[in-house]
């Protein structure tokens, strides 16, 4: 099956019917997949070149999935996956548990008084002064890091997780030699996380929030744009979740959260570089066996209604200069159209020649800079489309949305031109290549796509969809979606002038 | 803001990562645990790609690595210049000539042509400048090559340097000036890097509205000229192609440029003196202080593998990633970060800068400081523990093979080597040093390289929010990082009959009121004290000048004991200076001519007198004339509404060591032979004091000598 399938691609190649597009066969052939007993599936990338292996374990859990209350905790739970397991991370995992269970209890009483209508303000003063005592006896267990520093002195790189509001992604490479200790720690982490060190982590996400929202505008606008367009669906909570939340938060609720979405058949794990089947098959099956199936999420079925009007939201503020943003509601990432919106991209914003480039800024020179991009705040439900421009000095944000307003009403009356479609899809076609260059760039690509779309293959269907698109797919794209009741404007406007 | 960096700032507010940085500490374990039983095989063996070396006759190095992964070719080519070459009153020179290098169209290609022409193939050319490099890259799909080259050849050699494309860049780096405080994270970096190396530094100078004005056309084509030269290129291929093919490619586009340059070796920096210990920016709108702890770097040889790879060690252990001293404790331990950087670094061109830096809630601020210089002090006084030491040295061991991890990552390093002099063993021969690291090597790097009685700090933040007080660290210095306002460059609205008829109807008016002299204007002699304000200092200048209407001009100056005489006669001049003379060209007396009220009322015709707008200035309410001539030439007059005279003009500067916006203010107005004449005139440019003139007499229609404007010489 294997050989006639090379025999063919070379065939194809030999006979140079792949002009228009690229030949993938070189990267799709070296991917293969395998599911073990509980329903974990695990998604192999072959390359040989050097001898390094990329992991990245995809959890289908993000902010969506989160409860008012425990807002964040998607994204505090990705700190604490850190911090070791019942064996990693201590010198003495009992005499740990049992200083934690008395942090935990204080900790619910300390919530408790907060909550009562006239809380007790010393009390809660002395059981806080007692939770840092207790921390400071827990913390004398702790070997601080050692999960990271483990897979340091092993030579990782590239290590780091993100969450956002549909995932949470785990990543790190390592040389091919080490990848039995990957499977070590990562199906420990993954089986029996010890959340440790978590009452001091919540001071460092909440420094996080501080940095990413309350000390950036931009940061802010965002927040608040998310949650005047949403008024259904959980994309209205920025995925960092309020300060009310993140200090709410207790270790019950995240073994909770993690035992209801950390499951075998709610995560997919992808493995890039110099490792053969047989190799990650028997690993897989000695390791990672032990997770539990659970079950794959469904989709949420709360969908975000229509828009009926137009929204608007203005940030005053004193230091910083204007800024503009529209948010159209458009599709997930699953749906034919979004593709169209990449493609929309380059028409619109991206390039020199794009429209709103060549007008707003190298023409009228109203802004300094455009943007345009599909998927905030995710792409895994119908996310907002964005077009964005920062005013240069002096200019208004009322007439760049003008220009805006009109440069999108050409996008419904006329067709795009046949240049300009095909640059646009030139263009869309080289990033998707460049997108390829990297095996930890394949490897995201491939377990989303697997995630949100069903099938990984779909990443390769890619280049072929982008050729197919129209200029009379563009227009209906505009006449569909780019209208004032599907948007809500975010703006920051400069407090006016007081004289000191 | 550029475009990437743009969409990276929406990105980042909905992706929330864990760690921020690479993870390292250590500590010691109780007993072996399951981890620690792994045995893992050899490590399969690393296949260097070779780097294929040629040189052009014309001295051009190019460098290629061939990569079949995928169907695209990556070009760099990496100079020798940089903002190291930048004089400090053009702050942004050189990033304004390469950002102008890829929009700014080339000979045969004008900007909008070649916009298209390379978003339709997907061909993306950029250009770049660092502190001590220039840098043009293409990318392009392997079929495009040839079409990516010769655009690439034509940037480099025969940029345009469009007028229209430098103002678009003018205009958004005025943008960017204006938004520069809305990061604390940048102004951190910003105010540490001009405590350093000194605010007038090139390494660390900030372009402010003034500089923007300073850089002209002429000073881009300069610089262009000066650094890109063959000789001065070393260029950087990877793609699937072999050599034959790229060479033949560069020889075309590139074989018959021939020039030579000698790039300069850079000066060096100055190690600054400080009078105080801590400097703090107040920026009341912060809940979360950022701040930098540290000085200049000493001196480290670029071929000291030894030295280089104790220092790698040390700051693995100090102060990179977690498990290093300083993430442990402020991030881990105390909670209060979510991020710390730094550590001990070195250039090669000049001194690095040793530094930490972090930032914390307000509240926190001083707490998170303090702890940071605990650490300092801890790691020069104690060995660290030999598990710190080992797993440090075991990451570095162990991660050597990314460091060969593509084609391209190879190539860099390899052209990096080439750029800076480094001997082409020298990763091999830092491993090899890293194992013989020893915990004594890194209590001798902390007490030689971290130098706590030498440390500055900066701090931005809103001070009303601090717990404690920064002057308990010492004394304290104010740093004002507010935007020297811009000089008002106001969009005029396109003029309408109406407002054409308003404005010339002002223009009558005030020279039937203030003007009617000159009517019977023959000649004019005027006698003046000047002071004129030049980057060498204030100059005094006394002069006598005498006009016999309508094109001849005679000026006899003295300043500073030296005398000038410049005649214009017609269509011609002279000005006459030591014994020297200049001749004064066509253009240059019609250029002098503008923004003269006499020249209007001649050549009314000429001139197009818009409407802007009623103004009040300090009480006094005015009509505001917007005059234009064919060429392009602007003024604005004010117009008192109640005395008709020209208070106020606004023009561009024609001084010649200060560009930008000129105002004159008009005063003591004294009426001659019925000519209205300010005694006083009083000009900024660009809200600095420029010229003051101050007229002692004026004679009207005396007779003059016309011998007084011949040309000959004498």
């Amino acid at each position: 099956m294997k050989k006639f399938f090379i025999s063919f691609v070379l065939l194809v190649v030999i006979s140079g019917s792949l002009c228009a597009g690229f030949d993938f066969s070189k990267i799709k052939n070296n991917i293969s997949e395998f599911t073990i007993s509980n329903g974990l599936k695990f998604i192999l990338l072959e390359d040989h070149s050097v001898p390094v292996a990329t992991f990245v374990t995809y959890v289908n859990v993000g902010g969506s999935d989160e409860k008012m209350g425990t807002w964040g905790i998607s994204h505090f739970l990705e700190h604490m996956a850190f911090k070791g397991t019942s064996e990693v991370g201590t010198t003495n995992v009992a005499a740990e548990k049992k200083v934690l269970q008395k942090m935990d209890e204080l900790f619910d009483q300390i919530l408790a008084e907060k909550e009562k209508i006239q809380p007790d303000a010393e009390k809660i003063k002395k059981m806080e002064a007692d939770l840092e005592k207790l921390r400071v006896e827990a913390d004398s267990y702790v070997v601080p890091n050692e999960f990271l520093n483990i897979l340091k002195e092993n030579g990782v790189t590239g290590l780091n997780a993100g969450t956002s509001k549909d995932s949470t992604v785990y990543y790190y490479s390592l040389p091919s030699n080490r990848i039995e200790l990957w499977a070590y720690l990562e199906s420990a982490r993954f089986s029996d996380p010890f959340f440790r060190e978590f009452y001091k982590e919540r001071g460092v996400i909440q420094e996080e929030r501080r940095m990413r929202v309350e000390n950036n505008p931009v940061g802010k606008l965002i927040e608040e744009l998310l949650a005047v367009a949403y008024k259904d669906h959980s994309y209205h909570v920025n995925g960092i979740g309020p300060m009310s939340n993140i200090s709410h938060i207790t270790r019950a609720d995240m073994y909770k959260y993690f035992n209801e979405n950390y499951t075998a058949k709610n995560m997919v794990i992808g493995v890039a570089g110099d490792v053969t089947p047989d190799q990650l098959k028997k690993l897989a099956e000695k390791y990672f066996s032990k997770l539990k199936p659970g079950k794959r999420n469904p989709f949420l079925f709360t969908d975000e209604t229509p828009q009926l009007g137009e929204k608007t939201v203005t940030l005053m503020e004193e230091n910083t200069q204007p800024w503009l943003i529209i948010g159209y509601h458009a599709v997930a990432v699953s749906q034919p159209d979004f593709l169209k919106f990449n493609i929309l991209n380059n028409i619109l914003t991206n390039g020199r020649s794009s429209r709103l480039q060549k007008r707003m800024v190298i023409q009228e020179k109203t802004a300094m800079n455009v943007l345009s991009f599909a998927g905030l705040p995710g792409d895994k439900y119908p996310c907002l489309y964005l077009v964005g421009a920062l005013p240069n000095s002096g200019q208004t944000t009322a007439k760049l949305m003008e220009t805006i307003d009109s440069e999108i009403e050409k996008l419904k009356t006329e067709p795009v031109s046949e240049e300009e479609m095909n640059s646009a899809k030139t263009r869309l076609k080289i990033s998707t290549i460049n997108g390829m260059g990297s095996n930890q760039g394949i490897l995201m690509s491939l377990l989303s796509a697997e995630v949100k779309q069903g099938s990984w293959q779909k990443v390769f269907d890619k280049i072929d969809a982008i050729e197919k698109i129209t200029a009379a797919d563009i227009q209906d794209l505009a006449n569909k979606y780019l209208i004032s009741q599907n948007r809500t404007i975010g703006r920051i406007e400069k407090k006016a002038e007081v004289k000191k | 803001m550029k475009q990437p960096r743009l969409l990276l700032a929406i990105l980042t507010c909905i992706i929330f990562s864990a760690l921020l940085i690479s993870p390292f500490y250590s500590t010691e374990a109780a007993q072996k645990k399951g981890f620690e039983n792994l045995k893992y095989p050899e490590l399969n063996p690393l296949k260097l790609p070779e780097v294929e070396k040629t040189v052009m006759s014309n001295g051009m190095k190019i460098r290629l690595i061939k990569d079949d992964k995928l169907p695209l070719v990556e070009i760099s080519i990496v100079l020798g210049g940089g903002r190291i070459y930048q004089p400090s009153e053009k702050v942004g020179l050189m990033s304004i000539m390469t950002q102008l290098l890829t929009i700014g169209g080339t000979k045969d290609l004008k900007p909008g042509e070649m916009d298209k022409l390379l978003d339709s193939k997907g061909i993306s050319v950029s250009a770049y400048s660092s502190s001590d490099q220039f840098e043009v890259s293409m990318s392009c799909l392997k079929e495009n090559l040839d079409e990516g080259l010769s655009i690439l050849s034509k940037i480099v050699r025969e940029p345009a340097f469009n007028e229209e494309k430098l103002e678009e860049i003018k205009t958004q780096s005025a943008s960017e000036i204006s938004r520069r405080n809305e990061n604390p994270d940048d102004i951190n970096d910003r105010e540490f890097t001009k405590l350093i190396y000194g605010s007038n530094s090139p390494l660390a100078a900030v372009q402010e509205y003034e500089h923007l004005d300073n850089i002209v056309r002429d000073d881009i084509l300069k610089v262009h000229q000066f650094f890109f030269s063959p000789d001065n290129m070393l260029v950087g291929v990877t793609g699937p192609l072999e050599l034959t093919e790229l060479k033949g490619l560069f020889e075309k586009y590139f074989g018959d440029w021939t020039k030579k340059t000698q790039v300069p070796s850079f000066k060096g920096v100055q190690e600054q003196k400080y009078d105080f210990k801590v400097a703090v920016a107040d920026k009341p709108d912060l809940n979360q202080s950022y701040f930098s702890l540290g000085h200049l770097s000493l001196p480290v040889d670029k071929n000291d593998m030894a030295e280089q790879a104790k220092i790698k060690v040390f700051n693995s252990i100090f102060s990179q990633g977690f498990g290093s001293r300083l993430v442990t404790r402020i991030r881990v331990k105390m909670g209060l970060t979510y991020g710390v950087s730094g550590g001990v670094y070195f250039d090669y061109l000049y001194p690095g800068v040793t530094s930490f830096s972090t930032y914390t809630k307000s509240e926190s601020t001083l707490d998170a400081i303090n702890a940071m210089k605990e650490e300092i002090d801890l790691i020069r006084k104690e060995k660290v523990t030999e598990k710190e030491l080992e797993d440090a040295k075991n990451y570095f061991l162990n991660s050597y093979v990314f460091e060969f991890r593509s084609p391209s990552q190879i190539l860099n390093k390899s052209l990096t080597r080439e750029f800076y002099g480094i001997d082409a063993d020298s990763q091999q021969k830092l491993i090899e040093n890293i194992k013989k690291v020893t915990a004594d090597d890194i209590l001798q790097i902390a007490q030689k390289y971290l130098q706590p009685d030498k440390m500055v700090l900066f701090v931005v933040c809103n001070e009303k929010g601090l717990k404690g007080n920064l002057s308990d660290l010492g004394p304290v210095k104010k740093i004002d990082i507010s935007i020297k306002p811009q000089a008002i460059k106001e969009i005029i609205p396109p003029a309408t009959p109406q407002t054409l008829e308003q404005g010339k109807k002002i223009f009558e008016a005030v020279l039937k009121k203030n003007f009617a002299g000159y009517k019977t204007l023959k000649s004019m002699t005027m006698q003046a004290e000047n002071t004129i304000v030049t980057p060498q200092g204030e100059l005094m200048m006394s002069t006598k000048s005498t006009q016999l209407l309508p094109d001849k001009n005679h000026v006899f100056a003295s300043v500073m004991g030296m005398n000038i005489e410049r005649i214009i006669n017609g269509t011609k001049g002279i000005s006459r200076q030591m014994g020297q003379e200049r001749p004064i060209t066509q253009e240059e007396i019609e250029k002098d001519k503008f923004g003269d009220l006499y020249y209007m009322y001649l050549e009314k015709d000429k001139y197009q007198f818009q409407y802007l707008k009623e103004e009040e200035i300090d009480g006094k309410k005015y009509d505001v004339i917007y005059i234009t001539d064919i060429n392009k030439n602007w003024a604005k007059f004010f117009v008192n509404k109640t005395t008709l005279l020209v208070d106020i003009e606004e023009k561009l500067s024609n001084l010649p060591w200060l560009s930008g916006l000129s105002r004159t203010v008009n005063t003591e107005y004294k009426e001659v032979n019925g000519i209205s004449i300010p005694h006083k005139l009083e000009t900024t440019v660009n809200g600095k004091k420029a010229t003051q003139m101050i007229i002692k007499e004026v004679k009207i229609n005396v007779p003059v000598d016309s011998a007084l404007f011949s040309l000959e010489a004498k």
